[in-house]
């Protein structure tokens, strides 16, 4: 259950708070220090917090797309997206396993290099992940564990015809990792953190080189359009690196996200790259049920 | 707790274990991320001229077919055009060379697209009768009150009770209650009429629509493949069209279908459909072919181009890309012309009505 948000601020600062006292009193693991501890998702091995930390990101940034199904040439554009992750300790694991929710939707638009044609670009991406926590010295966290992610979106070219568009659909398993660190720099709390998310192994969908979508979809003619994915196919990474800080009360992140999706299936070359710089903000809530 | 050696030692060594699972994670992820990116040319002459080569011959389908058909041999095509490219051409000439180069493959779905003109390759229809005239259509359907129209099909009932149909595109779909409609207007007539001469195609679905009214079951009519690589020969196994009969509704008299060389892509679809079935006969011309669903792309200067991405065959596996020959062959005479006559009409009819 989620409380409205007027609710929220006030009760995420006493949250904060009584998470660090009780990261104080008893664990090893938490920066044992002040408010910004509240962006930490961590709790002992005896006594799981039930809290779990949202963190929403706004990005806007750069893109480059590839898709040779549409056009042999890269296009480039701006690159907008809006993520949201949620993170709490498992139910499980002693205390050392911590579950992260992920979704993930990004728009682009892109120009050719002549400026002649566009091409408008979305994606979604759901995600869950399982790490186990490491904090080998005090504010140091890391993790690392599986994430399984289902991608979907499309690409619409200007340039029309019986090709106009490219659909997308993925599901793949993908090591995380994570490495955080609180620490106080003029005197205040700050907390930086990088994730890495790399797909191992997964399958996605993809048409045959010269196919059509109405082979596909009017005359229900497959041909190898589920390919099973993995590192040497589809080398992929997201990389989101942030530094979350208090400011007003709240607690706020920003950093720069790397979001590499590639694939070579099919004879069919595609990458989208996009490089954002992310802004956002962090809750701590407690689950009351 | 760091005080205690052994495990300050643990933590040690998980700190290892973590830092060496990122490594190689991150190692592994820089390697393997290696950038997948496409060659391409350059924003010049040469490069545009050998983009536009070579982006036919990857992905231009009736190579082979043409090559039997009437030797074509792309090799040569660029050992031809590729030295009248330099840098020193205006844009203008450099269109002119790459569209001479496209024609080569006489193709009415190849066309290179720039702001200031279209590349098209008319051979397929210059060079034959017309056989069609707007003037001698009007004098069939009458005047604006005496047909009546509906979805881009005009229609009537001729004076021996012989409905027509004229469908001058398949560029939008007709519409279920549309057809439904228009075949419960012309439910009396003893035969039937649909002219698609000089229909330029537009969607397939659309011919596939317009087909299904003569249909009864769910009938084999064709086949589709789409290339799978790089080569000349790399293709799917083709698979069948099976197209299901119109529902609620479908027409049991005989019908002609009207063709001329301009009856192209999806209009010839629709002819290569329903040629053969017991009770419909095509008359007029040849048509204009054109068996391969187009693709879309682009050169490094923005111009774009049109290409035969994916072969259609007929129910007999024959590819159609050339025209499908008429059943009863007839071409509008000058007399006729000069009279007011349109003679593949009036074959029609004599063909519907000889049938009875």
């Amino acid at each position: 259950m989620r409380l409205p948000r007027p609710v929220c601020q006030p009760l995420c600062v006493l949250l904060a708070l009584l998470t660090v006292a009780v990261g104080r009193a008893q664990s090893v693991c938490m920066p044992a220090t002040t408010a910004v501890d509240s962006m930490a998702c961590c709790g002992t091995a005896d006594a799981p917090t039930r809290l779990t930390t949202h963190t929403w990101l706004y990005g806007a940034g750069h893109t480059n797309i590839l898709d040779t199904y549409l056009s042999d040439f890269e296009y480039t554009g701006p690159s907008f997206s809006l993520m949201h992750t949620s993170e709490r300790l498992a139910r499980w694991g002693k205390g050392r396993v911590t579950v992260q929710g992920l979704y993930m939707a990004t728009v682009n638009y892109a120009e050719s290099a002549t400026d002649d044609n566009h091409e408008w670009d979305a994606q979604f991406t759901l995600g869950v992940a399982w790490h186990r926590n490491w904090h080998p010295v005090r504010g140091l966290r890391l993790a690392a564990g599986g994430m399984a992610e289902l991608g979907g979106g499309f690409t619409y070219s200007s340039n029309g015809g019986n090709n106009p568009a490219q659909g997308r659909l993925s599901a793949d398993l993908a090591f995380s990792g994570i490495a955080e660190y609180a620490f106080r720099l003029w005197n205040r709390p700050f907390q930086v953190r990088t994730q890495l998310d790399v797909p191992l192994f997964g399958a996605m969908f993809s048409p045959n080189y010269g196919q059509s979508y109405y082979e596909i979809y009017y005359l229900k003619n497959t041909d190898h359009n589920v390919v099973v994915t993995h590192p040497f196919n589809a080398p992929s990474v997201r990389w989101l690196t942030t530094c979350s800080f208090k400011l007003l009360g709240a607690t706020l992140s920003v950093g720069y996200l790397a979001d590499v999706r590639q694939s070579h299936v099919n004879n069919l070359k595609r990458h989208t790259w996009n490089n954002q710089f992310v802004i956002g903000y962090v809750r701590r809530l407690k689950l009351l049920r | 707790m760091l005080h205690n050696p052994l495990r300050a030692l643990c933590r040690l060594r998980r700190i290892g274990s973590f830092a060496c699972v990122m490594l190689l994670a991150g190692g592994l992820s820089c390697l393997l991320s290696a950038c997948i990116t496409e060659d391409v040319e350059a924003d010049t002459n040469v490069g545009n001229f050998n983009s536009l080569w070579t982006a036919l011959d990857e992905h231009y389908c009736f190579f082979d077919y043409k090559a039997e058909a009437y030797g074509l041999d792309w090799d040569s095509v660029r050992d031809v055009y590729a030295p009248q490219v330099s840098e020193s051409l205006s844009s203008r000439q450099l269109f002119e060379v790459l569209g001479n180069m496209l024609s080569e493959l006489r193709d009415g779905h190849v066309n290179l697209y720039s702001a200031f003109n279209t590349s098209r390759y008319g051979d397929w229809f210059d060079n034959y009768p017309m056989n069609y005239s707007d003037s001698l259509i009007h004098k069939y359907l009458g005047q604006t009150d005496d047909y009546m129209t509906s979805s881009g099909l005009d229609y009537r009932i001729l004076d021996d009770n012989i409905g027509y149909i004229r469908c001058e595109s398949f560029e939008s779909g007709f519409g279920d209650g549309n057809l439904h409609e228009i075949m419960r207007g012309l439910a009396l007539c003893d035969g039937l009429i649909v002219d698609v001469r000089s229909n330029g195609g537009g969607l397939v679905t659309a011919a596939q629509e317009l087909a299904s009214l003569f249909l009864n079951e769910t009938t084999l009519c064709g086949y589709m493949s789409h290339k799978t690589g790089t080569g000349h020969s790399d293709f799917s196994t083709p698979e069948a069209i099976n197209i299901d009969p119109f529902e609620g509704l479908r027409w049991q008299k005989k019908v002609c279908i009207l063709t001329n060389r301009r009856t192209y892509s999806a209009a010839n679809c629709f002819v290569m459909y329903l040629k053969g079935l017991e009770q419909v006969t095509v008359v007029g011309d040849t048509t204009g072919g054109g068996a391969g669903l187009p693709f879309n792309s682009e050169l490094p200067n923005g111009w774009t181009f049109r290409f035969s991405a994916c072969p259609m065959y007929d129910r007999d596996m024959t590819l159609t890309e050339m025209g499908i020959e008429p059943d009863v062959a007839v071409d509008i005479t000058s007399a006729d012309y000069n009279n007011g006559v349109d003679t593949i009409i009036e074959t029609a009819r004599k063909v519907l009505r000889n049938s009875d």
